[in-house]
């Protein structure tokens, strides 16, 4: 483990599963209060579309993944606001443009032959020191956003309605909340992987509901379960060469089953 | 068009509002004024919930006009089973209506007014429709309005509950003006000074009337026999 440690990719790899966790625990418990789950899944798959611009136009791919990502986030934030029943068919038509326009545009490019496996299900291998930076700078953007804006981000998460009527902006929040949804997309995709993604943002965060008294502390133990789930399955990963995305999910969901138990007997006391 | 009367708060004038052809509403004319306990009677799609909405600003007329005198309107909305398992405690709902210093107290306040402090820190989640309820009225509270509104406020509560936050909105009704939406008419014939009917045009009723009626068809009238009987 401590040789594992001097390796500069494990290195990365740590870091960058520290700052997912704590996407994963600010943003998945906001998308869960606003039952933006799925929305956030049809995102995640249409990010692939930002892979294939970035492998075709020879972009950096942290910037051309974090754009398709907005545009579609804010897309669908304009056509869900008043109309939930417009939602699966909006994210199926918006996962699957996205992946299809991705997967054209790296048929269409010459000579490409990478491994566009690992960025659908996570490699710890593939993180820079770039990556780093950029992931570092979207979750500074995302938690200022958030503590600057905790008040009206509460009120329009738990009742919209209400919100309308002491004067805050509902739909620009509501569009705020899926746009930074769509951005901890791009942070946590190199590691976890763009399929399962929503599972980082899921499984952690429903712990934490159980247990959290406000917002604040739902986000903060997603993230705590997060940390736990993602060293764990870092390890595992490395250790037995595994898709980091599907150990690190795994260790999550175990994590859940012991979580469950433990409720199970402290209610039985 | 009737002239608003110097005690009016909240004066609506010849509004007609609706979607497309239909109207919802048509030429309603309604005076609120201080120390009123109104309840809105009517069908279900008959307006009500549309008038209240036209008046708290959140939809605009598409004739007449609506002048508020009152500096601010508590509003307790129809459904409060909505995101039951978010993590918020009673006091963190009742201080979105607040900001400044002086959330927490003022929060406090407003739930010892409805009898709710003792249970301020427990998640929404975990308290019964009833206490919910009255959580939501004092988020309505919290902002010192003088007219309360409350759309359907014992639409998902059991008997007991019901009863007692209409006990709780005729003590709060001393001291400030009251609005409610209903379709409990034994409720609105005990409670209520008031009574308008809303079925796309608005009547008002005598309540006096009806508590006539109430009184000798005792705890087994039919409401829509009284209604009846009292347009005709």
């Amino acid at each position: 483990m401590v040789e594992a440690l001097s390796y500069p990719f494990m290195q990365h790899a740590l870091i960058a599963a520290v700052l997912i966790s704590i996407v994963a625990g600010v943003i998945g418990s906001l998308a869960v209060v606003n039952r933006m789950v799925f929305l956030v899944g049809g995102i995640a798959h249409a990010a692939y579309g930002g892979i294939g611009l970035s492998i075709f136009f020879s972009v950096p791919m942290f910037l051309s993944t974090a754009a398709v990502t907005a545009l579609a986030s804010l897309v669908m934030a304009h056509y869900t606001l008043y109309r939930r029943e417009h939602n699966d068919l909006l994210v199926g038509i918006i996962w699957a443009v996205g992946m299809a326009s991705g997967i054209i545009l790296v048929d269409l490019t010459p000579g490409y032959t990478a491994d566009l496996m690992s960025y659908l299900f996570g490699s710890i291998l593939a993180i820079e020191r770039s990556d780093l930076w950029g992931m570092s700078a979207l979750l500074l953007i995302t938690l200022g956003v958030i503590t600057l804006r905790y008040r009206a981000i509460l009120a329009v998460s738990y009742d919209s309605e209400y919100a309308r009527l002491l004067g805050i902006n509902v739909r620009f929040y509501y569009s705020l909340i899926l746009l930074l949804c769509g951005l901890s997309v791009v942070v946590a995709m190199k590691i976890v992987g763009l399929i399962m993604v929503i599972a980082m943002l899921t499984i952690p965060v429903y712990m934490a509901q159980k247990i959290a008294k406000s917002l604040l502390q739902m986000m903060l133990f997603s993230a705590l379960f997060a940390l736990i789930s993602s060293l764990i399955g870092l390890w595992l990963a490395y250790m037995y060469s595994l898709s980091s995305g599907a150990a690190i999910i795994l260790v999550a969901t175990a994590l859940m089953g012991v979580f469950e138990l433990g409720r199970v007997l402290w209610h039985k006391r | 068009m009737p002239k608003p009367s110097p005690d009016s708060l909240i004066s609506v004038q010849s509004v007609s509002f609706g979607y497309g052809r239909e109207p919802i509403l048509r030429n309603v004319s309604l005076e609120v004024e201080r120390g009123d306990f109104l309840a809105l009677i009517g069908p279900n799609g008959g307006g009500k919930s549309t008038l209240l909405r036209l008046i708290l600003g959140v939809l605009t007329p598409t004739q007449g006009s609506i002048t508020c005198k009152a500096k601010a309107i508590g509003y307790v909305p129809q459904n409060t089973n909505i995101n039951t398992a978010f993590p918020i405690t009673a006091l963190d709902v009742v201080g979105m209506g607040v900001v400044g210093k002086e959330r927490r107290t003022r929060s406090l306040e407003a739930l010892r007014s409805v009898g709710m402090e003792a249970l301020a820190q427990r998640r929404i989640g975990e308290l019964s429709g009833g206490q919910r309820q009255r959580v939501m009225i004092a988020r309505a509270l919290v902002a010192k309005p003088e007219v309360l509104m409350l759309d359907e406020p014992t639409s998902s509560i059991d008997p007991q509950g019901q009863r007692d936050i209409y006990e709780l909105l005729a003590k709060l009704g001393k001291a400030m003006t009251v609005v409610v939406v209903s379709h409990d008419i034994a409720v609105v014939v005990r409670y209520a000074k008031k009574v308008a009917y809303i079925n796309r045009t608005l009547t008002f009723h005598d309540l006096s009337a009806m508590q006539r009626a109430y009184a000798a068809h005792g705890e087994h009238f039919c409401e829509v026999e009284l209604l009846e009987g009292l347009h005709g």
